[in-house]
């Protein structure tokens, strides 16, 4: 069962409309990256998803159920969202405390939660810090408690607002790393600007591309972030590879550029030299 | 709540009150609360509430106003009703003299609401910062004062998105009794103060690399001049204070609320 996004419109309290009209469907097991410029409406969008915000017109259902006929808890068992600044979250005396926050509030029995904290902490890399107030600990440590604390719950579908936002090339890395694990058993959803950050993911996730509160386009990554029509309508900078590809067209190389792929871009370019 | 908070935030507008001194609103916002302060009848606190009314049409922030009015009617009720539940407790019998007393002390925070807000609707904390300065305040009070004003729709916004953070990790909000209830709001409430300390201590960086506070004496631009039209505000203010204190020494206000009821 999918979460099914049915012609969404939001207007927040202040009238600024964020959705005008958005239709997306998540399936199980799908990796979508949401794209698109500051104000594009892309958090109020994953926000619908656990019932944090209810649409105004259209609707969301998760599994089959109506997001305006469940409380947030229980929707936020299905869909965990991690939200952009950890600093939003953290409040427990020690990580171990923030990592079970959840689980007590789920109310899962006591050894499951040590099992699943253990699980969790160990996953993450943050063993040592088990007892240390999550406060104390630096930016990237604190993103990673974070994520520990709503991926401990196992939610089917994952969703991460801006995870690489204040990140070094390291840290995406290793978190990229991490989600490519996760794929397959559960759905993920990031939202991100960080495009050269999308392109480096095995395997590649499809693409929606959002731009005052619609859907641009939803497609391959490779079809859609090698666009330049619609890349310049969300904000987003061409990445390196097909950028490669283009200077090369215009100096009269005729080489594809919807390429992503380094190695496959240098077989591009070599047929094109060599065949000729 | 939050409306409440909304209708006391300053609406940028060309009205004459608008454009009054500063200083000049502020002891009309005080004296205001003098007069509501000392009067505990009904019938001369309704009247300062509704003089109010003609001074929100004037300053042409009449929907905020009204909007601040009806946010703090949840308050209102609660100072009725706490008063009701006290005089209950106490075995003292609720007479129509009793309801009457509990309606103009209502009433009276009212007036303290109504004034207040026509004060800061129509004057920018600029404007104020630089009355309290003028008025010979510290600046380093009046800058406080100025940037706790500043900050409170950054700290709304952000009690919003950790409200939302907290949900999301399945925290039921408006579940359980009101001590259960008060308990849950600890994961908010922590997340917000350590965010607007650290917040303040990046600012006070910023500012000092900024040189903040290298010189003692500081200029200004803009310098307050009171002109008539401040003049006669400040007249028509004393008068109606002096007028409220004449009343409330010489005059002594019948109970309308059983007039009212044997009308109808």
């Amino acid at each position: 069962m999918p979460i099914i996004v049915e012609g969404v419109w939001y207007a927040y309290p202040n009238g600024v409309e964020a959705l005008r009209g958005v239709d997306l469907t998540i399936s199980d097991g799908d990796f979508v990256v949401i794209m698109g410029p500051n104000g594009a409406g892309k958090t109020t969008l994953v926000k619908t998803f656990n019932g944090l915000i209810r649409p105004t017109r259209g609707r969301v259902l998760v599994d089959g159920v109506d997001t305006r006929e469940a409380t947030v808890a229980e929707l936020a068992r299905k869909v965990g969202l991690v939200f952009q600044n950890p600093d939003h979250q953290l409040f427990c005396a020690t990580v171990e405390e923030e990592i079970a926050f959840a689980l007590r509030n789920f109310g899962f029995p006591e050894e499951e939660i040590a099992r699943r904290v253990d699980w969790a902490l160990r996953a993450f890399g943050l063993e040592e810090y088990r007892d240390v107030p999550p406060l104390v600990l630096s930016g990237g440590e604190k993103k990673r408690v974070a994520l520990a604390s709503i991926l401990v719950w196992d939610p089917k579908y994952l969703v991460l607002d801006e995870p690489t936002l204040g990140q070094d090339y390291a840290q995406k890395e290793k978190l990229r790393k991490m989600v490519e694990g996760l794929l397959g058993e559960r759905s993920v959803v990031i939202v991100t600007h960080d495009i050269e950050f999308v392109v480096d993911f095995r395997p590649r996730p499809k693409v929606v591309l959002m731009a005052e509160g619609k859907v641009l386009a939803q497609g391959k990554a490779e079809e859609l972030l090698t666009d330049q029509e619609l890349l310049s309508r969300a904000s987003l900078v061409r990445p390196q590879v097909p950028e490669v590809l283009y200077r090369l067209r215009e100096k009269g190389l005729d080489v594809r550029t919807d390429v992503l792929d380094p190695e496959e871009a240098r077989d591009v370019i070599i047929s094109s030299v060599v065949g000729r | 709540m939050s409306s409440l908070l909304e209708g006391l935030v300053f609406q940028k507008r060309d009205s004459l009150l608008h454009r009054l001194d500063p200083r000049v609103k502020l002891a009309y916002a005080l004296a205001v609360m003098v007069m509501a302060g000392i009067h505990d009848s009904l019938p001369p606190l309704l009247a300062m509430l509704l003089a109010q009314l003609p001074l929100a049409a004037i300053g042409k922030v009449m929907r905020a106003w009204a909007k601040t009015l009806r946010g703090s009617l949840p308050l209102v009720l609660l100072i009725m009703g706490t008063n009701l539940l006290f005089t209950w407790l106490q075995g003292s019998p609720i007479t129509i003299y009793v309801v009457e007393r509990i309606l103009a002390l209502a009433i009276r925070f009212l007036v303290f609401v109504a004034s207040f807000s026509i004060f800061t609707l129509t004057t920018s904390p600029d404007d104020l910062s630089l009355a309290l300065e003028q008025m010979g305040i510290p600046y380093s009070f009046c800058f406080m004062f100025r940037a706790a004003l500043r900050f409170t729709p950054v700290m709304v916004r952000e009690a919003r998105t950790t409200m939302d953070a907290q949900r999301a990790r399945g925290l039921e909000l408006d579940k359980g009794g009101p001590i259960d209830r008060a308990r849950r709001y600890i994961p908010i409430l922590i997340p917000l103060i350590v965010n607007a300390i650290t917040r303040a201590w990046s600012m006070a960086e910023a500012m000092e690399s900024r040189a903040w506070g290298a010189t003692g004496k500081r200029t200004s631009l803009y310098v307050l001049r009171l002109r008539g039209r401040d003049y006669l505000a400040l007249l028509a203010t004393t008068f109606s204070l002096i007028m409220a204190l004449y009343a409330r020494f010489y005059f002594s206000f019948p109970y309308i609320l059983p007039y009212i009821v044997s009308l109808l």
